[in-house]
Order: C-alpha cells, then structure tokens, then sequence
C-alpha cells in the first residue's frame, strides 16, 4: 500500500492504516512480521513529481511550512482540476532528485510533517510510516531480473513502453514504464519487495481493492521471483454513497483530522480503541457502507466504557485466550485478521483486560 | 488500436504546389489504381466484409517480419483473402508476447519462438478480447533497419526463382508506422498473386522514394505487377508520399 504525501487522510486510507497497524502487531504476537513500508515508493511516482512541478509552477514562491492540510489537498483537486499534462522532460529531474537523494517538495514534506501529528495521535506513528531510505535496488537491475525470467516485453527501443507479461496468466499487459521513459507505482514496490524474497518468507500485499488487477499481478511476479504471496484487498470507504479517488475531493469534514478533532472528549486511548472498533469491526474487508461519524462516535463511546472496565482476572485468564485466538487466527491465513480478530475478542463483555490487546488497540 | 495512415482521397490535395502537381497526379493516380483493385477484388467468390487482422508484436527484426506477413497472407483461406484484400488488408498492431497469448488466444499464425504472430482475418468483434488483452504498438521512434539490402526468401516451397524487388521509405518513418506502410505493401502484393512461396525478395530501403525514379513503374500499364504504398506524409497531410513501392517478375513467367 502506498499513499502519495499530496492530500489529507481520508477515511479509506483510515482504513487501511488501522486495517495495517492491527494486523502487523497482533501478527507480530504470534510470528515474526515486518512492515515495509518506504515514503519513496509513493513519491517516485509521476503523480507526486507532476503535482510538484505544477506548485513550482504556478506557486514558486509560496513558503509550505505553515501551509494547512486541506490548503494542500485544495491545490491537488485544482492540479486534477485544470489537467494540466506535464512536459514530461520536466519530470526528469523530480524523479531523479526523489530517488538518488529522497528530496521531497517543501509541500509534501509539510504534509508529511501533519500527518505524522495525526498517526501518532491515532497510534500509528510507530509503523515506520515516515521510513524514507532509498530503494533496495535500483529499477535498472530489476527491470533485468523480469526480462531474465521473460515477464516483459520491452518496446523502449522502438521509442514505446515497457510492459509486463500479464497475458502469460491471462491477464492483461500492464505498462511498467512509460514511453517518456517514467515507470509507474508498480516499479517502485518491486524494487522494494524484489530483494527480500528469501524461501519460507510469506509476503503479504495489503492495497486497495480497486486495484486488485495490479496487485494479483504483483503476486504473480514475486511467485516467480519463489515468494509465496498472498494478498488482502480493503473496499474503499465511500463517502455519502460515492467511491471516489481522493483526487476528486469530496472529502471536507472526514480528514483524518476532522476525525480527531470530533471525538475531543474522548481520551487518546478511547480515541485509539474507538478508531479501531469502527474502521476494523463495523466494516469489514469489502464493506461497501459509507463513512458514518454517527457510529464513529458510538465505537469510541463504547470504546470508552471497555476501557473504564476494572479487569478482575488475576490470573490473566484473558490474556491467555486472547494469544489463542491470536495463534487461530495467524493459523488460518499466515496473519491475524483484523476484522476477525475485533469481532472475536470485542465481544459484548469484553473488558480489554489482557495486555495483549491493549497493546494491539490501543 | 494502431493509427493507420489515412487513406487517399484526390480531394485533399486540390491545395498542393504547383511544382508538385505532376509528382502529386501521379501519385493520386496510382493510389486510386490500389483503391480501385482493392474494391474490385480478387474473384468472384463469397465475400466476408469487414474483416480485419491483429499482429501481435513482442520484438521486430525487419526480414523476419517481412517474411511473416508473406507468409501469413499466402496461406490464407481464399474467402479470407478476399474479404481481408477487399477491406483494403486492415491490420492492427498489438504489443504482446505471441507464446504468452497463444494459450488462451489459440488459432494464430506464427512460428515457434517468432516475435509476431497474425490473429484474423476475423470482424472487429473477434479481435476485441485480443485488444482488451493487448495495448496498441507504439512505437514513435524512427525505424532502424539493417545496412545494405535485404533479401528474405519467401517461405512455404521450393526456391522458385522469381525475385521481387521492393523499395520502401524509411525517413522520418516511425517504427510503429513503417510497420502499417510494409504490412500493406507485402500483404497485398502476396493476395494478388504478385509474390509466391519461394520467392526472393529484395528490399531497398531508402530515406525516400522519388516519384520521378519511379515514374515508370507507377504507370497504369504496369499496374497489374507493382504494388504502391501511397498514403499522407505525416509532415506534409496535403500530400501523398510513395512510402513503398513493390515490382513482381511472377506475372511475366519470366522462369
């Protein structure tokens, strides 16, 4: 999963985030697990470098610093907005700047610097979220490894793309990378994940459902690289009854931010647990119930009751039911479920008492 | 699906230079000679219209290709051939791996461990699975072919002994289109019985082909064993430029 630092947290990357941070520690209970998690497979895009160019564009001199979220996500509607299409020479150095040095535009390191704020609040600060490193390799030797075992077909000296093999699984052919020379979202991943395939090692791919095509692609390379792979599509959340790219806007008072800001009473705690119950228990995997602040509220309500509960086990009973269903869990699929994971142990009685949970949803 | 060339119509050049008026009749002359033929056809047979081919391309070597779409067209079916040359030989081009495709794509014409292999002469509608599988060639860059002349032996029989001289126009010819100019050229010569399994064929490719050099063969005397390639210059839309043009001994019984 990768988000572009261009636009406030809406509830669908909400979502994915909690979804994330609830699987990798409750997994992390029972199994060795590692998030990867890389800033620069978001930013080596040209929809991060293209939406730079058009701020040095037509804001030169604008100082981001102080800039608020939604007055940098109102600058990405007006980019969609006016589609303006790049010189896609200008790119280039974008590019090349974002993968050699990790340089992020002053606008995006400002959102960045905001959303940090509000994962840590959330309790997702500490995913390694704000990992910026260089790419484990470079797209030269990767783009070599796929042409080595036949997965592409490369038409760049005839001044066109570079595609994957998808027919070969009867897929579609997906472009790599353009015929302005620019690769897609997808070249970044592989040149993270590529590397790291080591047999036993179970890859797990967490992405949005609207892009399942790439991402059963996705699996279907590392299989042939000998990962064993599986995936974990997250329905969008719609808003008003709409699914929308975030590009399109539609997301005014359901930032992440304004979520925050409207559970105030609420302590950070039941703010954490409340998050978790409603985006990993009230919808499930492919909910396609739009976002309600009104059942929001009631999670962290609830959540607030579940916490003021005086744990009365002495013997950690709790606890240790909880590292079975955790164990069951993991079992099943080779990680713990979020959704199955909040429905089973969040029961009518619970109490949270077991340290395990609280530190998976708090 | 990839942009063919624009047929000719004599209209659009009304607006053309006087100098370039005689180059430009011709030209329009001969176009309209393949337009002509085309819409004539080749017999009397039943006729499946709107019939059209998918090539799918993964690599080009230029006399591989040429020798593949020879190939392809002399061992059609003769309803096909007749619907196919009728529909003036449409063609598209498709960015694939022929081995991957194959297996859930079966009923293609290539060569184990070709670069291309030919779907059709099929309607729109049969290719459409294809094309949704596939992107559309694109290849802007200029097209590089070998130094020197080429010779392709025809494939399908014995050396035959007939030679077909071809020449075709490589300047400020892109990959993607240089594809659509010989596709037709080779395509059309080998319906019409111009070239033949076992036949040597000679390629001279040439920045330009200078319709004066080629006066003669343009001539509507020699129309029955020459096949052109005139379409618009992408530089220049008002006027037709001789992108190939091809001459067959076949006819003559010369051997």
């Amino acid at each position: 999963m990768t988000i572009t630092p261009t636009k406030p947290l809406t509830p669908t990357h909400v979502k994915g985030l909690l979804w994330t941070d609830i699987l990798v520690k409750a997994s992390a209970a029972v199994t060795g697990v590692r998030l990867v998690w890389n800033n620069r497979m978001a930013t080596l895009t040209t929809q991060s470098t293209a939406f730079w160019h058009y701020l040095d564009l037509t804001e030169p001199d604008t100082d981001w610093s102080g800039e608020s979220e939604t007055g940098i996500g109102e600058r990405y509607l007006r980019y969609h907005t006016e589609r303006r299409e790049p010189d896609p020479r200008a790119l280039d150095s974008y590019l090349a700047r974002a993968d050699q040095d990790g340089w992020i535009h002053p606008a995006s390191r400002r959102m960045l610097e905001l959303w940090r704020a509000e994962l840590d609040l959330l309790g997702v600060g500490d995913l390694g979220l704000a990992e910026d490193r260089p790419l484990a390799t470079a797209t030269r030797p990767v783009i070599g490894a796929l042409a080595e075992r036949g997965l592409i077909i490369d038409h760049r000296r005839f001044g066109g793309p570079l595609y994957l093999d998808g027919p070969r699984w009867g897929m579609p052919l997906r472009q790599l990378i353009s015929s302005e020379g620019h690769p897609n979202y997808l070249v970044p991943i592989l040149r993270e994940l590529v590397p790291l395939i080591r047999p036993g090692r179970m890859f797990l791919l967490i992405h949005d459902d609207e892009l399942t095509a790439d991402y059963l692609l996705l699996k279907r390379v590392l299989t042939e690289f000998g990962a064993a792979v599986t995936r974990l599509g997250l329905s969008r959340v719609p808003l008003n009854g709409t699914v929308r790219s975030s590009r399109y806007g539609g997301w005014k008072g359901t930032t992440l931010s304004d979520l925050s800001a409207t559970s105030g009473s609420a302590d950070r705690t039941a703010y954490r647990l409340g998050m978790r119950l409603y985006f990993a228990g009230v919808l499930h995997r492919r909910s396609a119930q739009s976002f309600r602040m009104d059942l929001l509220r009631r999670s962290v309500g609830r959540a607030a009751r579940l916490l003021e509960r005086t744990p009365d086990d002495p013997a950690d009973l709790a606890g240790q039911q909880v590292m079975t269903a955790l164990s069951r869990l993991q079992a099943r699929s080779g990680y713990v479920d979020p959704y199955r994971l909040t429905a089973s142990v969040m029961g009518e009685r619970a109490a949270l008492p077991a340290p395990a949970l609280r530190a998976v949803y708090t | 699906m990839s942009e063919a060339p624009h047929e000719v119509r004599s209209e659009a050049w009304s607006e053309a230079l006087p100098e370039a008026q005689s180059d430009v009749e011709l030209l329009t002359a001969a176009a309209r000679t393949r337009l002509r033929a085309a819409h004539d056809g080749l017999g009397d047979g039943p006729v499946p219209w709107g019939v059209g081919v998918a090539v799918v391309v993964a690599d080009l070597d230029v006399a591989t290709f040429i020798a593949g779409v020879a190939d392809f067209a002399l061992t059609l079916p003769d309803d096909l051939c007749e619907g196919w040359y009728r529909a003036f030989t449409r063609t598209v081009f498709l960015a694939g791996r022929p081995a991957s495709v194959a297996a859930r794509h079966p009923g293609c014409r290539t060569t184990a461990g070709a670069p291309y292999a030919w779907y059709g002469p099929a309607r729109r509608g049969e290719l459409r699975p294809l094309s949704r599988l596939l992107r559309a060639f694109d290849g802007p860059a200029p097209i590089d072919v070998p130094t020197g002349p080429l010779t392709v032996t025809v494939p399908g029989g014995e050396p035959s002994g007939h030679v077909v001289d071809a020449a075709v126009a490589i300047g400020g010819v892109s990959t993607g289109d240089y594809l659509v100019h010989v596709h037709h050229l080779i395509a059309e010569a080998a319906l019409r019985g111009l070239i033949g399994p076992g036949d040597t064929l000679r390629v001279d490719h040439r920045k330009a082909l200078d319709t004066a050099e080629f006066r003669d063969l343009l001539a509507p005397a020699r129309a029955d064993r020459v096949q052109t390639r005139i379409t618009r210059s992408r530089t220049e839309p008002h006027h037709p430029r001789l992108y190939g043009v091809l001459e067959s001994n076949r006819l003559q019984g010369g051997h």
